[in-house]
């Protein structure tokens, strides 16, 4: 049973268009699997001059830690505190732009370390079986 | 060697609304766009691979003015060490990684 925008906005303090993903197809305490088509809509918000650079893929990482983070602060019945992204580490981009990848974007995120606030997580993002970017995000508490 | 570029994020900017609602603060890639924006404008022939690392040291506001500085790193091949500073506050830096010549 997948988890839909609605419910993401929700977890996320993310609004509007800045919230970029669609859906959480599974997730479990370690790790979170999310699908994403706003990369192709021309309204996304990180647009510039009409393109989405691939280094954008990292922000759909941090948005799903971001929603890692808020599913498993609601199933120890509280709310995620207010978190940044902190720091990239290793990121890799194989491709420049994701507005032109026809197909959905899958993202995943891997928590490394870390509970709640502080905490690293190693993400990938790809469409179909094809990486587009991968890397390392650290999230932490915005004080 | 080095570029500098000085920038600022407009409160008009799309993603500004909603990150986040009432509180605005420029999200990290946007920043690293601007960044990635003074490197094309620098190093017209290289494009952007990777982001060996990056830290978010302080929040940047809407309309707030930042200095983008690139410089070829001493130690490691063709990859470029960034900084972007508030007048003298470092926000941002890090390192990232190019492939140059046939793009």
């Amino acid at each position: 049973m997948s988890i839909e925008k609605a419910e993401i906005r929700t977890l996320i303090p993310h609004a509007g268009l800045m919230c970029l993903l669609d859906s959480v197809l599974k997730w479990d305490d370690e790790s979170i699997v999310c699908r994403s088509e706003t990369h192709r809509d021309p309204t996304n918000p990180l647009r510039r001059d009409g393109q989405l650079s691939a280094l954008h893929a990292l922000e759909y990482s941090a948005q799903a830690a971001a929603v890692h983070g808020g599913l498993r602060a609601r199933s120890a019945g509280a709310v995620a505190p207010p978190c940044y992204l902190a720091a990239l580490r290793d990121a890799h981009l194989q491709v420049k732009r994701l507005d032109d990848i026809a197909s959905p974007l899958e993202v995943r995120a891997q928590r490394l370390f870390g509970d709640t606030g502080d905490t690293v997580y190693e993400c990938c993002v790809s469409a179909g079986d094809v990486l587009l970017a991968d890397g390392r995000i650290t999230i932490m508490l915005r004080t | 060697m080095n570029f500098e570029r000085c920038r600022a994020i407009r409160a008009d900017h799309p993603s500004l609304a909603g990150h986040f609602l009432g509180e605005p603060i420029v999200p990290g890639v946007v920043i690293l766009d601007e960044v990635a924006a003074a490197l094309a404008e620098w190093r017209k022939d290289c494009q952007l691979t990777g982001i060996p690392a990056v830290k978010f040291l302080l929040p940047l506001k809407p309309e707030q003015s930042f200095t983008i500085s690139l410089v070829m790193a001493k130690d490691a091949g063709t990859d470029v060490d960034f900084h972007c500073r508030v007048k003298d506050r470092m926000i941002v830096e890090g390192r990232l990684q190019i492939s140059c010549g046939a793009v």
